[in-house]
C-alpha cells in the first residue's frame, strides 16, 4: 500500500540531519546542502513513485540527494569523490537504522556545546557562515595549514566526545572539549 | 569499540571540504574511502558534524523538554534546522496546529500547469481560497498564477514557480522561481506583509512593486516602484532597495545592488571567466582550443525526467538581452553526434511588473549538425516563435533564462560561445 503525503514528509523531517550530510559530503556547503533537502522533500511531495514503506522513502530520498548535490558540486567545478566511493558511501547511508543518527546527534549537540570558545567560533566560521580556511586564516592572523590542523584536532575531539557520551569508549573523568 | 578518527583522514576531509586537495591526497582519500569502511563511516560522522555545527546553537536537547510554551517555528527550528523549518512548518501545515488562521488569499487566476496543494499534500482546484500552509506551483514556461488579497495586493508567479503561504498568508516562502508583487500601502495595525526565499526576507512590505526571484543559491530582488528591506536569512539587515534597484545576494549572505538600467540588445557569455554566481545548470571546462560549458544530466521539472542541459543563471529583473524579431542568436558550439536537442530563451515582456512570460524555442537546434567539429548555429527570433509557449505579448521580449537541452541523450555538445545581437552581428 502506498503512503500517506504526510507520512512521507514526517519521515524526511526525521531524517533531515541524514540527507543534509548526505548532500553536504558531495557539495561541501551546508547551506546548500540545506537547498538541496528541500528540493529533495518537494520532489518527493510530487514524486509519481508510489512509495511502499519508510526505506523505499530513505533509499529514493538518499539517491535523490546525491544526484542533486553532484550536479551542484559540478557547476561549483568541486573536485568530486568518485562513483564507486559515493556508491559505497550510499550504501551505508541508506542504512534505515534512525536511531544511530538520532543518538549520534544528540552527543554531538552535547559536545559542541562544551567545546571552548575559539573552537566553537572556527567552526561556526567554517561551516556556518562557510569561510574557507584562507579567509579564516586571514582573519585570525593565521596560515591556512594551521587552521586546517585546528579544525583536524576539533573533529578528533569531537569524535572521541561523541563515542564517550554514548558509551563506547571508557569514560575519563568529565571535561570539556578542546 | 569504535577506534579514534585517524588523524589523516580528519586532514584529508578539512582539505576535502575546501577543495584544496593536490591530485595525490584527492587519490589517498579516494583509496582510504574505497577500502577502508571504518574511513567511510569516520567520513560520514565528519560530514555529519560539519552540518550539525551549522545547524544552529550548540546546546543539548534537553531544552526542548524543560522549555514550555515554545513557538511552532522553534520546535521545528530544533527539529529540523532553520531554513529547512520554515517551509517544513507549512507543509506540515495545520493538522498539529489547528489554530491555525482562516485564509484570506485567493487563487484568483491560473494559466498553464498551477497546482494548489493543502499542507497534508492533497491537490485542490486551482481556484479559490489558499488555505493556511497551502502551496502554489505553476510549471512551465507559458504557466502563471495570481493570489490576491483582500486589500487589492496582488502576488503573481510564473514559469517553474513554488511559493508556500503560512499564517494569513501574509508570509510568502518562494522557494523558486519569480514572484512580483504589487503590494498596496498597508496601515500601520495591519499584519505584516513578508516574502522569504532562503536567502533573503523582505518585510512589512507597502507600497511596493517588485519582483523577487530565485534559482540556486541566489535570490534577487528587483523594485520598480516604492523602496523595501531586504535582511539575510538570519535577520541581519543587508540593504534598503529603492525603486529602479535591483540587489542580489547569494547563499553566504554577500550581496550587490545596482540600477536596474535597460536591458541591453546585445549580449554574449563571458567563458573566460567562471560561470555567473546562481549558474544553474552546466560545467565550465577549460579545452586547448578554449573555455567550453557543457550539460549536466539534471532532473527538468517541466519535462519531469532527467535531461541533459545547460541554464544560464535566471535574471528576472535585469534581463540579460532584449530582442526584436530581427534578433539573432549564434552559438558555437561542438557535438560528438548529432540528435534531438533545442536552444530555448524565456523571455518576459518589457514591464518588470508584468509576470508573463514565453518561450522562444528552436527545436532540432543540433539535429543536423555535423559530427565532431567547431560550427554555428544561427538563429533569428521571429523564427524562434512556432512552439506552444511561444509568447502572447508583443516585442520586445527580455530574455531571461538560456536553456539548451539536449534531453536523455549525452550527444557531447559542447558550447564555446553564446551570442545575441542585431542581423549580422556578433553582439
Amino acid at each position: 500500500m502506498a503512503m500517506e503525503r504526510e507520512t512521507i514528509v514526517q519521515l524526511l523531517l526525521r531524517e533531515r540531519l541524514r540527507l543534509t550530510a548526505v548532500a553536504s559530503a558531495i557539495v561541501r556547503d551546508v547551506h546548500a546542502a540545506d537547498d538541496v533537502f528541500q528540493q529533495v522533500v518537494l520532489a518527493a511531495l510530487q514524486a509519481p513513485t508510489e512509495f511502499q514503506d519508510p526505506g523505499h522513502v530513505l533509499a529514493w530520498s538518499i539517491r535523490a540527494a546525491r544526484h542533486r548535490a553532484i550536479d551542484l558540486a559540478q557547476t561549483r567545478k568541486l573536485l568530486p569523490l568518485s562513483e564507486d566511493v559515493l556508491d559505497l558511501l550510499e550504501a551505508e547511508w541508506a542504512d534505515p537504522a534512525p536511531g544511530a543518527w538520532s543518538d549520534r546527534a544528540e552527543a554531538l549537540h552535547h559536545c559542541m556545546g562544551r567545546l571552548a570558545g575559539p573552537a566553537r567560533e572556527l567552526l561556526k566560521m567554517r561551516y556556518t557562515d562557510g569561510l574557507t580556511a584562507v579567509s579564516i586564516a586571514r582573519k585570525l592572523r593565521r596560515t591556512a595549514d594551521a587552521v586546517y590542523q585546528t579544525l583536524s584536532r576539533i573533529h578528533r575531539a569531537l569524535r572521541d566526545c561523541v563515542e564517550r557520551e554514548l558509551g563506547r569508549v571508557e569514560k575519563p573523568a568529565e571535561r570539556g572539549v578542546s | 569499540m569504535i577506534p579514534p578518527l585517524d588523524p589523516r583522514l580528519t586532514d584529508l576531509f578539512v582539505r576535502y571540504w575546501d577543495n584544496t586537495l593536490s591530485p595525490s591526497e584527492a587519490d589517498d582519500l579516494r583509496q582510504r574511502l574505497a577500502a577502508d569502511p571504518a574511513a567511510r563511516e569516520a567520513f560520514q560522522f565528519l560530514s555529519f558534524q560539519a552540518v550539525t555545527a551549522a545547524d544552529g546553537p550548540m546546546a543539548g536537547p534537553a531544552a526542548v523538554t524543560a522549555s514550555r510554551g515554545w513557538s511552532r517555528r522553534r520546535v521545528l527550528g530544533y527539529l529540523t534546522g532553520g531554513v529547512a523549518a520554515s517551509v517544513l512548518a507549512t507543509v506540515l501545515g495545520r493538522r498539529y496546529w489547528p489554530d491555525e488562521p482562516v485564509p484570506m488569499v485567493r487563487l484568483a487566476a491560473s494559466n498553464g500547469e498551477v497546482t494548489l496543494r493543502t499542507p497534508d499534500g492533497r491537490n485542490l482546484p486551482a481556484d479559490g481560497l489558499v488555505p493556511p500552509g497551502g502551496m502554489v506551483s505553476t510549471v512551465g514556461p507559458s504557466s502563471s498564477a495570481l493570489l490576491t488579497y483582500p486589500d487589492g495586493t496582488d502576488i503573481s508567479l510564473s514559469g517553474d514557480s513554488v511559493v508556500m503561504l503560512s499564517g494569513h498568508g501574509r508570509k510568502l516562502s518562494l522557494l523558486r522561481g519569480t514572484a512580483t508583487a504589487d503590494v498596496r500601502p498597508q496601515t500601520a495595525d495591519a499584519e505584516p506583509l513578508t516574502l522569504t526565499t532562503t536567502e533573503a526576507t523582505l518585510t512589512r512590505l507597502s507600497a511596493v512593486v517588485l519582483t523577487l526571484g530565485r534559482a540556486v543559491q541566489t535570490t534577487e530582488v528587483g523594485v520598480q516602484t516604492g523602496r523595501v528591506s531586504v535582511a539575510d536569512s538570519s535577520g541581519e539587515p543587508l540593504e534598503v532597495v529603492h525603486g529602479g534597484e535591483c540587489l542580489t545576494v547569494q547563499a553566504d549572505g554577500s550581496h550587490r545592488k545596482q540600477p536596474i538600467g535597460p536591458t541591453p540588445a546585445e549580449f554574449a557569455w563571458d567563458l573566460s571567466r567562471p560561470l555567473p554566481e546562481g549558474w544553474n545548470v552546466g560545467r565550465r571546462d577549460d579545452e586547448e582550443a578554449g573555455p567550453v560549458v557543457r550539460p549536466v544530466l539534471w532532473f527538468d521539472p517541466y519535462h519531469k525526467a532527467e535531461m541533459y542541459q545547460i541554464r544560464s543563471d535566471h535574471q528576472w529583473a535585469r534581463g540579460f538581452f532584449r530582442t526584436l524579431p530581427d534578433t539573432t542568436f549564434r552559438v558555437k558550439y561542438w557535438i560528438d553526434r548529432p540528435g534531438p536537442s533545442q536552444l530555448c530563451v524565456c523571455v518576459r515582456t518589457n514591464r518588470l511588473n508584468c509576470s508573463d512570460t514565453g518561450m522562444m524555442e528552436c527545436n532540432g537546434a543540433f539535429a543536423k549538425a555535423r559530427p565532431k567539429e567547431w560550427q554555428w548555429l544561427e538563429v533569428r527570433a521571429a523564427d524562434m516563435l512556432e512552439n506552444k509557449h511561444t509568447p502572447k505579448f508583443k516585442a520586445p521580449w527580455v530574455g531571461f533564462l538560456v536553456i539548451l537541452n539536449t534531453y536523455k541523450e549525452d550527444l557531447g555538445l559542447k558550447i564555446a560561445e553564446f551570442r545575441v545581437g542585431a542581423p549580422g552581428r556578433s553582439a
